[in-house]
């Protein structure tokens, strides 16, 4: 079990991914400009290359990495006896709780390299925001969520999504609170577990 | 009833084609399916499946968040006497439900499971 206290952002990857290959751009620009000033391959090579790696890497890296991550981690806790009641992807971090164990696993997509698997008990409140904004015919909502707190750090996991406001009793927006809904229970569950077996430990 | 009132009124399930009026409520249960969670709804035709996964409940606040409902109607034609079961699984959400789309039995597929 993991004690030590949950972090969702590992600044060092995250100003890995975005600057390495801004640095790369830049000293191979400056190779290219300085040894290749009449133009031609070696200036393309230099100049060119870097960026179209850089976009690429920017598009795909994390992505990537964060899927291998995901696998790995879940591989990592089957082979710890974790079962896997609920697994919930979202989009910058996955949830995954052991009910009955009372234990939650969780992995951030800006943290990709340290998965946590930590004590239920440590849930000091969870709960859902359906983002509910504006009144009358204008009442909707662009964002549902549950949220929870570990250690005082708040945990956001969005259920649904979108760039427009979605009337409150739409199935898009039906579907994210009964989700956040069944998660917030779930965490409940697992909590009270957690503290039955500390009571019997 | 106008004239488009009663075409559209041929299109609901709770309507005899033959007699062409509207049939009576003879029975109607809310079951819980909750082997079916939020984001995990597949339409099924086969009886067999809602006889094997149906648990009677008394209201739908005994249905837990995230887990599916359905309720069922038969109705009786007080002309023909003929029976159908019309099944409605949904989810419940808080105050609101979000409907899938009925299924429907004519032959008394479930007749012996509702009376039950």
């Amino acid at each position: 079990m993991n004690q030590k206290t949950v972090k969702k952002i590992n600044p060092a990857y995250l100003l890995l991914t975005i600057l390495v290959p801004l640095v790369l751009i830049f000293g191979m620009g400056y190779i290219g400009a300085t040894w290749f000033r009449e133009g031609g391959v070696g200036a393309v090579i230099f100049l060119m290359c870097p960026t179209a790696v850089s976009v690429i890497w920017w598009i795909f890296g994390p992505t990537l990495i964060w899927r291998l991550k995901k696998k790995a981690m879940e591989k990592q806790l089957d082979a710890q006896g974790f079962t896997r009641n609920q697994t919930f992807y979202g989009s910058s971090q996955v949830v995954v709780v052991d009910i009955r164990r009372g234990k939650i696993a969780l992995l951030f997509f800006w943290n990709p390299f340290e998965p946590f698997l930590l004590s239920a008990d440590r849930v000091s409140k969870a709960w859902t925001d359906d983002g509910a904004a504006g009144s009358g015919f204008m009442r909707g909502t662009s964002r549902v969520s549950f949220l929870f707190l570990i250690d005082g750090i708040k945990i956001r996991v969005n259920t649904f999504t979108s760039n427009q406001r979605w009337k409150m009793n739409d199935e898009h927006v039906l579907t994210g609170i009964s989700k956040a809904d069944m998660w917030v229970q779930v965490l409940a569950e697992a909590k009270e577990a957690a503290e039955l077996h500390h009571g019997i430990d | 009833m106008g004239l488009i009132d009663r075409w559209l009124r041929r299109l609901e399930d709770d309507w005899c084609r033959d007699c062409k009026c509207a049939m009576e409520k003879l029975h109607k249960r809310l079951f819980a399916l909750p082997n079916v969670s939020v984001g995990h709804y597949v339409e099924r035709k086969e009886p067999d499946y809602y006889r094997k996964n149906l648990y009677p409940v008394e209201r739908k606040a005994d249905i837990p968040s995230g887990m599916y409902a359905c309720g069922a109607i038969q109705y009786r034609c007080p002309q023909c006497g003929r029976r159908i079961t019309v099944l409605d699984p949904f989810l419940p959400v808080r105050d609101e439900e979000k409907h899938e789309g009925n299924v429907v039995y004519q032959a008394g597929e479930l007749d012996d499971f509702l009376w039950r």
